[in-house]
């Protein structure tokens, strides 16, 4: 066994039996937990984000957004269409014990619809 | 560029109100509003000085509009406090002085006393350091507003490790 001690005053026992990359996954997870508990640098998930806009990226271009007006839902936008590709509520998208959304989602959202019409274009 | 910047503002001062006005938790008004100050998204990483001066100046410039946005009109009842972090440079708490006429630089004028508890305060480009204070002034009945916080080096590691 091995431990790890933090200057969070995390403590965190990890099994040598389990495989490698099971015991990145905990640990990654362990520390992400304990950070987001203990952290007191942060905004607090009590908070309330009112307006956020994120663009997001692929293919090193800006392909969409993440915007949110407060009190309308997280909304992704694709850049190019402006359509709204999809919606998302506060307990969907923040990540737990912070006011900082996830973006996997609504990257995924945005590298589809690009690649759908890359692909379109490419059969006209 | 001007249209669109003075869009996301006006869009950005209304969902502000809104969250003052129906915060997602009863008694705690402390809001969040974060966007890219810059429409050039590569000056806001590329380390120069100029770069970094404009960033301030369109953080400020926003900052400025929610602080009207959220005074009495015409200066005839409570205005909205501009915070400055302690950790802002001198230039923008003097920027922030010709811009604005309530601010209070953490660093020039110290914390915030008691008796101000119940004002509304808008803290441009917080550090990490000021989310306490942000935090503990919300708990006390404050409404606070936090523009732009840079410095989310603990959120972005929980990011990044829960990926």
């Amino acid at each position: 066994m091995r431990e790890y001690a933090f200057a969070l005053d995390a403590c965190i026992v990890v099994q040598v039996s389990f495989s490698i990359p099971y015991i990145g996954t905990c640990f990654c997870d362990l520390c992400a937990r304990a950070l987001a508990q203990q952290d007191n640098k942060s905004i607090p998930a009590q908070a309330t984000m009112a307006y956020y806009n994120k663009p997001l990226t692929y293919n090193s271009q800006v392909a969409g957004y993440l915007l949110r007006t407060y009190p309308s839902p997280w909304t992704t936008i694709d850049a190019v269409s402006r359509a709204v590709l999809g919606t998302a509520t506060d307990d969907e998208i923040l990540v737990p014990n912070t006011n900082t959304p996830d973006l996997r989602a609504s990257v995924k959202l945005v590298q589809r619809a690009v690649d759908a019409r890359a692909i379109a274009a490419r059969n006209r | 560029m001007c249209t669109h910047h003075h869009r996301r503002d006006n869009q950005a001062v209304q969902a502000v109100k809104a969250a003052v006005a129906k915060p997602k938790m009863r008694n705690f008004r402390l809001v969040e509003c974060e966007f890219p100050a810059l429409a050039a998204l590569n000056k806001l990483g590329d380390g120069s000085m100029q770069s970094a001066n404009q960033v301030e100046d369109a953080n400020l410039q926003t900052a400025v509009l929610i602080c009207r946005a959220l005074s009495t009109p015409l200066g005839l009842g409570p205005q909205a406090c501009l915070v400055i972090s302690g950790s802002a440079t001198a230039r923008l708490t003097q920027r922030a002085r010709r811009a604005y006429s309530s601010v209070h630089s953490l660093r020039e004028d110290g914390g915030i006393s008691a008796d101000e508890k119940n004002k509304v305060f808008v803290l441009v480009a917080p550090s990490g350091r000021d989310y306490q204070l942000a935090q503990q002034l919300a708990s006390d009945g404050a409404t606070v507003v936090l523009v732009n916080g840079f410095a989310k080096v603990s959120i972005l590691c929980v990011n990044m490790l829960s990926h």
